[in-house]
């Protein structure tokens, strides 16, 4: 568990904020990125299953983790609270595409995962790797989150529901559909029974 | 044994168990299950194969340049509300000046307040007719382009606006499938039915599936549950073709059990209500025998579930019974005197919302339907729904109820009969097979309520439902009539199934998904129809699946 030393002094807000206390939240900010970027980066990756909008999403997580560092008043928290930042802008990502291709009339075409391998895959360059991400990008959103969160994250079920903001009874129920849904698309690739 | 486990197998322990996520009896069970269970093994071994493929795939590096645009959108964030002249003509560290900072917050205000929000921020609470509405005879509405009051903050977290199930056949394929509504991807088969499926009801933990099969044209209708997993299914009982009050369907809250109507299609027994109990799931259990009960809802108290049942009558009542022993197992109601937790005189099929602060019910005077509707009850007298909610000042009761259409007023006839559906956001309303023999005639000749629309609404909006709560007339085509009506968490989305009327004796039965996003004003609402409606067949019933929000107070 993470164990960046937040400084509740910046939550005061600037008007109060000495020199000192801006250096302190920096440092803070410095290793809060060092420490999550490839994490994040790898989550957004297996949710979004595209390399340049992983990025995308991964810097605005960043971005909007600065500007609201004030919000995290639990430094225990600090892992459910950034990724529960890249979670809500995935989100709002596959929204905005939605719906913008919508207004093209691309009957949903952009939301829809590509499940043929694409530059993603050869970047991994692992078949094993590149089937079982094709099997997860055809699990729903919500879906895909929790099992990544459980199974590549390993978070407990607490954990899950701090992330996405459900309850510990509705994440258990989630990922049990998951890894049932999850089952079939592997079987599907060959991978499972 | 330490008690039995939920489902035929189960698979959210098994999953669970992988991660620790069990508690001691949980885990004795899932044991004790195991060791007689060699399919549960198999999922075990499956689910365990699976976590160690997926935690095993390798990691990739972010781009090297993720740090210098970290940087650089912080800075362009934080020098955004500055004149441009007092911006930095580089990039600086993350040491910034006290007036950047507040600079930067500011501009996250402004900017969220700007930004076009998704479909589902912008949702309404309260829903207004886009045509011209026309006036009601008695009780003056309220003008529809008022601001909607209290807007209630919808749990929209995770979940997008789209229809979760499909179940979609028969006519040229008589094996319905069931479809993830976002991506059209086919879950499940299930087995074969006789005829188009008209209403379905999802289990709270999203395994299985109830559903209603019109039975061609023979005026039965079957009742039925399915497996969402493996499409296997189970044949609960045919019945009499009955309104809305006969075809309602109730999950209790744990998923365990699912209460049902069956009208005799001799019309001898009447109608009466059983209990499907998903561990012992060849044997429904029938509740009643009198042969004038309907399904209400599941209620809770400190001791367990509660099934409110109703028996019809001149002066109908509602009972909330224990309809399982401390074992779980089903019991039939005695003969004689209803052994009642509680007793709402007066008052006809409760439907609780998920949160159990508002219910919806019917009062008037019943009798059975005569020849429209042999054997089945309907109201003759000053029926109508009516709503009650809980406040801050009071708790939740049915003398508190007013009515749910707030600006009729039923004398004499009223409602026979409507159908009537709860939003998984446990705000949102819909009526729709309002059954109102000569219904008033409003100033434009039209008659309200119209049977063949339908009325939606928010239990916060003070209206709660008028004449202009109805849904746009162009958004149902014509010729075409509501089967089923399901609602989104959104407050603002809308699955309707819309049946054809049949213009020959060899035309399949064929029904449309549409889906409405409701505009407020004078914006027409929007409707797709599910890619595929309109090569023909049967498509629909959907549901919003309530998992994709969180309702957890």
């Amino acid at each position: 568990m993470l164990s960046i030393p937040f400084d509740r002094r910046v939550a005061r807000g600037p008007a109060v904020m000495s020199h000192e206390d801006r250096m302190t939240a920096h440092g803070d900010f410095d290793r809060l990125f060092e420490e999550f970027s490839a994490p994040i980066y790898n989550y957004v990756l297996r949710m979004i299953g595209d390399r340049d909008r992983a990025a995308d999403i991964t810097q605005d997580t960043f971005i909007k983790a600065y500007r609201h560092i004030d919000s995290l008043t639990d430094v225990s928290s600090t892992r459910s609270w950034i990724y529960r930042i890249a979670t809500n802008t995935a989100i709002d990502d596959m929204r905005r595409r939605k719906h913008l291709a919508r207004m093209d009339d691309d009957e949903h075409h952009a939301e829809r995962p590509d499940t043929a391998p694409g530059p993603e895959a050869q970047v991994m360059g692992v078949v094993l790797d590149e089937r079982i991400q094709r099997a997860m990008l055809l699990l729903r959103p919500n879906h895909r989150q929790c099992l990544i969160l459980s199974d590549v994250e390993d978070m407990s079920a607490h954990q899950i529901g701090e992330v996405m903001g459900l309850s510990y009874g509705a994440v258990r129920t989630l990922l049990c559909r998951a890894r049932g849904e999850m089952r079939r698309h592997l079987a599907a690739e060959g991978l499972s029974r | 044994m330490t008690g039995p486990i939920r489902g035929p197998h189960p698979d959210e322990l098994i999953s669970a168990s992988l991660t620790n996520d069990l508690t001691d009896i949980e885990r004795r069970q899932l044991d004790t299950h195991l060791a007689d269970c060699a399919t549960c093994r198999a999922t075990l071994e499956a689910f365990r194969e699976q976590r160690r493929m997926v935690g095993k795939m390798r990691q990739v590096e972010p781009p090297r340049d993720l740090s210098a645009r970290v940087r650089a959108g912080i800075e362009a964030g934080r020098h955004a509300q500055q004149p441009w002249w007092q911006r930095p003509s580089s990039l600086l560290g993350f040491g910034a000046s006290l007036a950047t900072v507040a600079a930067a917050i500011l501009a996250v205000v402004i900017i969220g307040n700007l930004r076009p929000a998704p479909d589902v921020a912008v949702a309404s609470s309260t829903p207004v007719a886009s045509i011209a509405p026309p006036v009601v005879s008695a009780v003056p509405s309220a003008d529809a382009t008022a601001p909607p009051p209290s807007a209630t903050p919808g749990p929209i977290a995770l979940g997008i606006p789209d229809y979760s199930l499909a179940l979609t056949g028969p006519s040229d394929n008589l094996a319905p499938t069931v479809r993830d509504g976002e991506t059209g991807q086919t879950i499940t088969e299930l087995d074969a039915i006789e005829g188009p499926p008209i209403s379905a009801a999802l289990q709270p933990y999203g395994t299985s599936l109830a559903y209603l099969v019109d039975v061609g044209l023979s005026g039965l209708v079957d009742v039925r549950v399915s497996s969402v997993t493996d499409g296997k299914t189970y044949e609960l009982g045919r019945s009499a073709v009955g309104g809305p009050f006969v075809e309602h369907l109730a999950w209790s809250r744990e998923g365990r059990y699912l209460a049902y109507a069956i009208a005799d299609p001799n019309g001898q027994a009447g109608t009466n209500v059983y209990v499907f109990d998903t561990l012992t799931p060849d044997q429904p259990t029938q509740l009643t025998y009198s042969g004038n009960f309907y399904v209400g809802s599941w209620d809770v108290d400190d001791e367990g579930e509660l099934l409110w049942i109703s028996e019809a009558g001149a002066e109908p009542i509602s009972y909330a019974v224990r309809a399982y022993d401390s074992d779980g197992l089903v019991q039939r109601l005695p003969d004689g005197p209803v052994p009642a937790e509680r007793t709402a005189e007066g008052v006809f099929q409760p439907l609780f919302n998920r949160s159990k602060n508002a219910v919806i019910y019917w009062r008037g005077v019943m009798q059975t339907g005569g020849s429209e509707a042999p054997g089945e009850w309907l109201f003759v007298q000053a029926g109508a729904p009516y709503i009650a909610r809980e406040t801050e000042e009071s708790a939740l009761s049915f003398e508190g109820g007013v009515p749910l259409f707030s600006d009729l007023e039923v004398a004499d006839q009223g409602f026979r009969a409507a159908a009537i559906t709860w939003g998984p956001d446990d705000r949102s309303i819909a009526v729709w097979d309002a059954n109102w023999p000569d219904a008033p005639s409003l100033e434009d000749g039209t008659v309200y309520p119209d049977r063949a629309r339908v009325y939606f609404g928010n239990v916060d909006d003070e209206r709660l439902l008028t004449s202009r709560h109805a849904l746009d007339q162009e958004d149902v085509p014509d010729g075409a009539r509501v089967v089923d009506v399901a609602l989104a968490a959104t407050g603002r989305h809308l699955a309707l199934t819309v049946a054809y009327e049949l213009t020959g004796d060899l035309d399949a039965p064929r029904a449309d998904l549409l889906l409405v996003t409701r505009n407020t004003g004078n914006v027409a609402d929007v409707v797709e129809p599910v890619a595929g409606a309109s090569v023909g067949g049967w498509h629909g019933p959907a549901i919003y699946d309530p998992m994709l929000f969180d309702l957890t107070p």
